[in-house]
């Protein structure tokens, strides 16, 4: 299978000659298409400066990051923008919806800016809509909704543009329980039912266990992997738990 | 140690001390330029009446000072409370510290001081630059000659200017330290994080108000056009009420029927961040319809005192020649125990010769004549039936009958050409063009006049201009009769009517004649009266509109720009979340560009419809006066006022950008 994703050897550091931080200190690794990847570590590890030096918001200071065969690392700034909405669709942990626009508009802002034809965008929105179950609160907005919801939308949006790869950032950072189970599952029947391709970054074990493979970052670099093979979600999860205690010591930061 | 902070902070904040800083040097440019007016009188070419005339425009626009002073003031405090809400983090982050709330106070007095000491010199330096070219609008409106050209500069202007400032100032810092010992850290540290709950109305209530707004302004319109300013009564009062309270209904309702047409309009709404931007400035709108409407309301006050203001002073001097013709005329009325014995006597040459006065040492050609009336005859034999009322209340004026050779005499003084007129005919001669077209529709429709049991036609169809006498209305009209026709009618006034010798040398001597118990019946009219009466007039008229439309501009701008600007925290939320689904920066920043325009053009629009019509309606009116041309006025005016509303909405932009693209 195709990789959606290949990272070779990525390097971050900020600040000069003096005092250099390394946040991300050669990283490597692919995502196939189709798969659920999830990137886990305590706050600092670097996580979130990998996501996004690979969502483009970011650049890094060596490496490459290959999107669909494309480098993206040598892409200059109009092209960078141009890329990121066709190819990549985002969750993030909050803010993520427009507050004026109603849930559909929302949604449809995906849409517009890639020069869909007009016609096309609420059909679309429709059938997305009924995929992950907001069909109610299309025409609300974001106040109006609970943060599951919210969220749920946010996904629609992700995934209305039928984007190469997800990319989730804490995306049940902000939610109860419940909230954060229903935007996991709607997660995972993306994966599932249309072969949608997500790279999530989260530090909570329970969010991990819904991936196929997790990458553990510490201090920029990748210290193990864990995939989930025909483990159930519970096997898995616990499996997440142990190496989260040999992350312990030093780190008891885990929320 | 707060001084380095607090420059630090201006110096990195500028773009947002932007409007403050526009709005204080613009403010402080104004009240330097219109309070130095008193200045320019030194190298302009005037006569000492001329000066003294001059003083009720400078002290009318002294006071008038003090309001601009005041609402300066508000502006400043509405530009504080906008200012201190962008750096609600900032200051989060120094009560967090556990700065002390009197330091902090201290420190942004002294980053607004540092601005407003800028803003004062920049603006005094704009202040004094643009007096000089004042002075020579000022030679233009005074129709004077600039005698001696040098850089004026009003240090009493200047006094007023810091004086003005310091207490602006003042006040503005009371308030802020206020201000700032009521704020929450909590508040402060959670503003970022609250959106704000959206105001949209439902359909069917823009509907309606949109409606209900619309009628009222259309109502308003119609009654003004039907009332035409003719008087200040019930009907003038309810235009006004439905136009003032229309306007706020109709923007109660405008953003949210723009919204629903773009809405249905998928294809343009569809399409890149249309959609964010209608958004935009739609729940900007609706939350602040109230504010927006007033500020529509002084945009209105604001154009129309300016284009009305340049318009009625050209009134008051461009008609001086044909309105007086003659050096000086002496007036006198009938009086109540009139005898017309002692009348025919006491002529004026009759006085003069026993005052021992030679009329013919101060005149080089003079006359004396009489006007006459005819029973209770008045102007309405003349009228017809579509007068408005103030035509219907002049028509009711006795009418002047004058004799054929007084009147020919007066044609050879002026240089025009004399009349002949057969033993019934009659010559109307009136320079009043309130009643032009009234006399001319009669005269076309071969009107005739009876008097004493005869019939007088007219020898032409069309009206003389020529004036009979020099006056400040104009001669209304008089009935030219031959000589024999006036025998056995009623006196009504006598006239002398002199073309000076040697200027003001001849003046002086009649004056000092006058001076004579025996002349008082008479009335003293000079053209050099006038024409400084006309001039001076006109100057004041100009100005005080001028200093009160650009005022109300900037004020009108200002409140635009900050409510723009207020919710930049909001935005730079907003904006990031746009830049993450991957729009570039330049969309982004048309987007921002679009919504900042139509929020400023909107109420522009608005205002402008409603000038147009007052303009329309005022222009017919001024026609009862004497018509005037507001090509030019309007020009200036739409670039006067034009370039203020550029430089705000200019500065508003790029402030906003650099909220939304943060300080990075």
């Amino acid at each position: 299978m195709e990789n959606v994703l290949s990272v070779r050897n990525i390097e971050k550091y900020y600040g000069a000659k003096g005092s250099v931080t390394k946040a991300v200190d050669g990283i490597s690794f692919d995502v196939a298409q189709g798969e659920f990847v999830g990137i886990m570590g305590p706050s600092g590890s670097g996580k979130t400066t990998v996501l996004n030096c690979i969502s483009t918001i970011d650049t890094v200071t060596s490496g490459e990051i290959y999107i669909d065969g494309g480098d993206i690392t040598k892409l200059k700034p109009n092209k960078l923008s141009k890329f990121r909405r066709e190819k990549l669709g985002f969750i993030f942990q909050d803010f993520n919806l427009l507050d004026t626009l109603t849930a559909r508009e929302n949604i449809a802002l995906a849409l517009t800016i890639t020069n869909v034809h007009p016609r096309d965008i609420d059909p679309r929105i429709n059938l997305i809509a009924k995929r992950l179950e907001i069909e109610d609160v299309l025409e609300k907005y974001p106040y109006q909704m609970s943060g599951g919801q919210r969220q749920r939308v946010a996904c629609a949006r992700a995934i209305v543009t039928n984007p190469s790869l997800i990319l989730a950032d804490e995306p049940t950072g902000a939610l109860d329980s419940k909230s954060s189970r229903m935007l996991l599952d709607c997660l995972t029947r993306l994966n599932e039912d249309i072969q949608a391709t997500i790279l999530m970054v989260t530090h909570d074990a329970f969010t991990a266990s819904y991936c196929h493979r997790i990458l553990f970052i510490k201090d920029g670099k990748i210290f193990n992997e864990l995939r989930r093979g025909g483990d159930s979600r519970k096997t898995f999860f616990n499996k997440i738990i142990d190496v989260v205690t040999l992350l312990g010591g030093d780190n008891s930061d885990v929320i | 140690m707060l001084f380095k902070l607090a420059r630090g902070n201006v110096k990195k904040s500028f773009k947002d001390y932007s409007i403050y800083f526009l709005t204080l040097m613009l403010g402080v440019c104004m009240f330097y330029v219109f309070n130095s007016i008193e200045a320019q009188q030194s190298i302009l070419d005037l006569s000492a009446s001329m000066n003294e005339m001059m003083q009720t425009g400078i002290k009318l626009m002294g006071y008038i000072s003090v309001l601009v002073a005041i609402i300066l003031g508000f502006l400043i405090l509405y530009a504080n409370k906008f200012l201190m809400k962008r750096r609600s983090a900032e200051l989060g982050v120094y009560l967090t510290l556990g700065m002390d709330r009197t330091r902090i106070a201290l420190m942004m007095a002294m980053e607004t001081f540092l601005v407003g000491l800028l803003s004062l010199v920049v603006g005094l330096a704009l202040g004094v630059a643009l007096s000089q070219a004042f002075s020579s609008l000022s030679a233009l409106l005074l129709g004077v000659t600039i005698s001696d050209f040098e850089i004026i500069f009003s240090v009493d202007a200047l006094i007023k200017t810091l004086i003005c400032f310091a207490v602006v100032f003042l006040v503005s810092m009371i308030f802020n330290t206020h201000q700032i010992s009521r704020i929450k850290l909590i508040d402060l540290l959670n503003s970022g994080r609250r959106g704000e709950t959206l105001k949209f109305h439902r359909r069917w209530v823009n509907l309606i108000a949109l409606v209900i707004g619309c009628t009222m302004i259309g109502v308003a319109y119609w009654l003004l056009f039907d009332n035409a300013l003719a008087e200040f009564n019930k009907e003038f009062a309810i235009c006004l009420i439905l136009g003032f309270f229309g306007t706020f209904v109709f923007f109660f309702a405008v953003a949210g029927i723009i919204l629903d047409v773009a809405r249905s309009c998928k294809g343009i709404y569809y399409k890149k961040l249309n959609a964010f931007v209608v958004r935009q400035f739609s729940s900007k709108m609706n939350t602040n319809f109230i504010s927006i409407s007033l500020v529509c309301l002084m945009l209105l006050l604001s154009i129309g005192t300016i284009s009305c203001g340049l318009t009625v002073g050209d009134l008051f001097t461009k008609d001086i020649d044909s309105i007086a013709p003659y050096d000086a005329t002496l007036m006198a009325r009938v009086s109540r125990d009139f005898d017309r014995e002692a009348w025919e006597r006491d002529s004026f040459a009759q006085t003069a010769q026993e005052n021992g006065f030679d009329l013919s040492a101060v005149a080089g050609d003079y006359i004396e004549f009489n006007t006459y009336h005819e029973k209770d005859m008045t102007y309405e034999v003349f009228a017809g039936d579509d007068l408005d009322e103030i035509e219907q209340a002049m028509v009711m004026g006795t009418l002047p009958f004058m004799r054929l050779s007084d009147y020919n005499h007066l044609c050879r003084m002026l240089g025009v050409e004399e009349k002949t007129l057969t033993g019934n005919q009659f010559l109307i001669a009136s320079n009043y063009s309130g009643f032009e077209e009234m006399f001319n529709s009669f005269l076309r429709a071969g009107g005739t006049l009876e008097l004493g049991g005869r019939t007088y036609t007219a020898v032409q169809d069309h009206i003389e201009t020529t004036a009979i006498y020099t006056y400040m209305m104009g001669s209304s009209g008089v009935v030219v009769l031959p000589d024999e026709a006036v025998e056995g009618m009623q006196f009504l006034d006598r006239y002398v009517d002199l073309q000076f010798k040697d200027g003001l040398n001849s003046l002086e001597l009649l004056q000092k004649e006058l001076e004579k118990p025996d002349y008082d019946p008479y009335m003293l009219i000079t053209r050099q009266d006038m024409v400084e009466q006309g001039y001076s007039t006109k100057f004041t008229v100009v100005y005080l509109m001028m200093y009160v439309g650009i005022i109300f501009m900037i004020t009108s701008a200002a409140v635009l720009a900050l409510q723009q600007l207020s919710e930049a925290a909001d935005n730079r939320r907003r904006y990031d979340t746009l830049k993450r689904l991957g729009v570039s920066g330049r969309m982004a920043d048309g987007a921002l560009f679009r919504q900042v325009l139509l929020y400023f053009l909107l109420p522009m629009i608005v205002a402008i419809c409603h000038t147009a019509v007052g303009l329309t309606v005022i222009n017919n009116l001024i026609g009862m006066i004497g018509y005037a041309s507001m090509a030019t006025s309007l020009t200036i005016c739409a670039v006067l006022l034009g370039a203020i509303y550029l430089a705000y909405f200019a500065a508003t932009y790029i402030s906003a950008r650099a909220a939304v693209r943060g300080r990075r």
